[in-house]
């Protein structure tokens, strides 16, 4: 496994001049340097470890400002964080330095059901927020699996996707308004009425323009009615295309869903019933809007999925059956991870036609490798999430994962896909920046990012290769 | 100028000092670009629901081009405008209402930087998280990062069915539950509904009873010419926030001025601000 540095495993971090000069601005018990502290915020969701050096937890946005002069002034590296739950590596402090925790934020600072607004600070889950909007009959959209613990600024730092963003549109297109904090301290206000879309830019920037302090999103009716599908092949290709199938048919569900014969083994055998173990692929599919239009988009679908090869179509037939696939669906990625000691989880895309030929490619690189992947996939999309499992003290094992993935990841890029659909770079994802960018287009990114971090604190060696020389 | 290829494009801005593209009223001495000679599709892909279209294809042709197929671009900016001109100022765009900015409809575009080197920005996939999303920012920057020369559009269906409506505008907030698309004249509503035939019928009928009166589609038509280079100053709020039946951004002689960020920001995409420069001095923020 990777190590822990050993730089600052020393006792007598405590003394670090920034952590005092933090303390005096948070108060004591804001700002942790215990080595048990550190070690809690020294990985996430990927398994990569390294400590930071400090660990503060504002409580405002004045509070991250400052935070971060702070550590401008001490030349500190910061990341940012929040449930730690993204799969690319994204909150791993790697040059050690500052973690600034934003789960104190967690507010939901004004709910506007006319206008559709909510106006929340960005340690707020996923969950928590949706469940203050349901009674007013209101959705904040984006669904990543995690969104039960993940927080709404790591949805916005990831610019998170997940389901039902098949037909809703990934967390760029939810948030109106963010008010930022910049590398240099000061809190400014980034509109999607702005000129220069810098609202859009620090979506998805992992970290690495800005700290996101309140966000103003939008928000959406909850369906008066949804209805889902689980279609069940003996092939995976036939999946594969019904799912390009009911695109080109002009149907765009609520959500489109595959997982290949290794997902519905183990989600059948972690206990949810509702996923048969002998099928080669199944397909989740759900419609929504209103009652009066779902059937004939059922009756659609379902002719579709017959003629491609479906074995078998079962309807939900209660939101307790329903609730059950989801459910089934949204464990995958912890089933998989109990399953083995490693889990190397990728995130490729690809223009939605190409879905069965990539499907096809990723079956030949793990015949080729001789690995095991199992393979769940936002479909509708183009989005999929081949996973290898793998143990890490196995250098050769480890070896043939790391050629797989690049295999996997230019045979993404052949069929005109892109490395990472919603999970982001991070670290993990690193090499294929290089794989799917020339040099002037990565120079481009590094002078943005350059205009908004010009002493390259925030979240460095995240997103952006650096090779030698260069940015 | 009028270029007939990307390249020749290309070649005239690297040779070029401060380029004007289009309409842009630039200073006097500014190079001027026109490029609707580079129109029509480049690429029509029904099955990824996409299409690639050179900047200087008008809406209309856009239209034309994606009917056969049972495409659609939900962006509906007045027919006689460019593709570049409607991405380069974001709008104005009434379906922002039902289907958000324009933004959210382009999945990338092919610019031509300061120095004259072109570059593929964003890409063909409905999701993408690699790097930053630089097609967003270009989309309503107003033509001052770049020349968009190609755009890669995200289409949807056609809808079957659409109606245009005339309504008073007290029951705005359960119109815009209804509304494809929204346009708000300082009294009246103009709606538009889309879907399948029964869906249609049935929002016609519950705005009929909020007063709404259905008319030809050509209200629409109307409308534009109306509205042609009228600017709405964002004075009504309310409006802005729901979904925005604002006419337009800003004029096309003055945008408005830039944060110290946006500048920043300006300056690594675009070093030395050589595109459509402003025919005064630019205001700056203090």
């Amino acid at each position: 496994m990777p190590n822990p540095s050993l730089h600052n495993l020393a006792e007598g971090v405590d003394k670090l001049p920034l952590a005092e000069d933090l303390r005096t601005v948070l108060g004591p018990k804001h700002v942790r340097t215990e080595l048990g502290e550190r070690m809690a915020y020294a990985y996430d969701a990927t398994g990569e470890k390294h400590l930071p050096d400090v660990v503060a937890f504002p409580g405002s946005p004045e509070e991250v400002a400052s935070c971060l002069r702070l550590a401008r002034r001490y030349r500190t590296p910061v990341v940012v964080r929040g449930a730690g739950t993204n799969l690319s590596g994204g909150t791993v402090p790697i040059r050690g330095g500052l973690v600034l925790n934003l789960l104190r934020m967690d507010r939901i600072l004004s709910i506007d059901p006319l206008r559709r607004r909510a106006v929340v600070e960005p340690g707020i889950t996923n969950g928590r927020l949706n469940q203050h909007l349901r009674p007013l009959g209101l959705q904040f959209a984006p669904d990543p699996s995690s969104m039960a613990v993940c927080t709404i600024g790591g949805n916005i730092a990831e610019n998170a996707g997940g389901p039902h963003c098949l037909k809703y549109g990934v967390t760029t297109g939810h948030v109106v308004a963010l008010q930022v904090a910049t590398a240099q301290g000061e809190l400014v206000e980034l509109t999607d009425d702005d000129l220069y879309d810098l609202r859009g830019l620090v979506i998805g920037s992992e970290g690495t323009l800005g700290v996101v302090t309140r966000a103003t999103l939008r928000l959406t009716p909850v369906p008066a009615a949804a209805r889902t599908l689980l279609a069940v092949y003996d092939d995976l290709y036939a999946a594969g295309r019904s799912v390009s199938g009911i695109i080109a048919a002009g149907i765009i569900p609520a959500a489109l869903e595959l997982m290949d014969h290794e997902n519905l083994v183990l989600t059948r055998q972690a206990g949810y019933g509702a996923f048969p173990e002998q099928a080669e692929a199944a397909l989740i599919i759900e419609v929504d809007g209103d009652p009066e239009d779902l059937d004939d988009e059922i009756t659609a679908i379902e002719a579709i999925c017959r003629q491609e090869g479906a074995v078998a179509v079962q309807a939900a037939e209660t939101e307790a059956e329903r609730a059950e696939i989801w459910r089934g669906r949204r464990a995958n990625f912890g089933v998989l991870a109990q399953s083995s000691p490693f889990v190397w989880t990728q995130d490729v895309t690809v223009p939605r036609h190409r879905l069965p030929e990539m499907l096809q490619e990723v079956a030949e690189i793990g015949r080729r490798f001789g690995l095991k992947i199992a393979t769940v996939a936002h479909a509708g999309d183009g989005n999929l999430h081949p996973t290898i499992p793998f143990n890490p003290r196995n250098t050769m094992e480890r070896e043939r994962v790391r050629k797989a993935d690049h295999a996997v990841v230019a045979a993404c890029l052949r069929l005109g896909g892109s490395i990472t659909g919603e999970h982001g770079v991070g670290l993990d994802k690193l090499p294929g920046m290089v794989q799917m960018f020339s040099a002037s287009q990565l120079v481009l990114m590094a002078r943005v990012r350059r205009a908004f971090d010009p002493e390259g604190l925030l979240n460095p060696g995240k997103l952006l290769p650096s090779p030698k020389g260069g940015f | 100028m009028q270029p007939a290829t990307l390249d020749e494009a290309a070649k005239a801005v690297r040779e070029a000092g401060r380029v004007a593209i289009g309409k842009w009223s630039g200073p006097p001495d500014v190079f001027r670009l026109d490029l609707r000679r580079l129109a029509g599709p480049v690429e029509i892909t029904p099955e990824n629901l996409s299409a690639t279209f050179l900047a200087g294809t008008t809406i209309r042709a856009v239209d034309d081009a994606l009917a056969p197929y049972g495409l659609w671009w939900p962006v509906d900016a007045r027919p006689d405008r460019t593709l570049g001109a409607v991405l380069a100022t974001g709008g104005p765009h009434p379906g922002r209402t039902g289907y958000g900015p324009v933004r959210d409809w382009v999945l990338g575009l092919e610019v031509i930087l300061a120095g004259g080197a072109r570059m593929h920005l964003g890409g063909q996939t409905m999701k993408n998280v690699a790097g930053y999303d630089l097609t967003r920012l270009f989309i309503g920057s107003g033509g001052t990062l770049g020349v968009i020369g190609a755009a890669t559009l995200r289409l949807l269906p056609r809808p079957a069915e659409m109606a245009t409506l005339i309504l008073p505008q007290e029951h705005w907030t359960k119109t815009l539950d209804l509304a494809a698309a929204c346009e708000w004249d300082g009294s009246r509503l103009l709606v538009r509904v889309d879907g399948r035939p029964n869906q249609v019928a049935r929002r016609i009928e519950r705005l009929t009873a909020l007063g709404g009166e259905v008319v030809p589609p050509s209200a629409w038509t109307d409308w534009y010419r109306r509205s042609k280079g009228r600017y709405v100053e964002k004075e009504a709020p309310d409006w802005s926030t729901v979904g925005a039946p604002l006419l337009g951004r800003w004029r096309t002689d003055e945008p408005p001025p830039l944060s110290r960020l946006a500048l920043w920001v300006r300056e690594a995409v675009a070093p030395g601000s050589p595109f459509n420069p402003a025919p005064k001095e630019v205001r700056q923020h203090a």
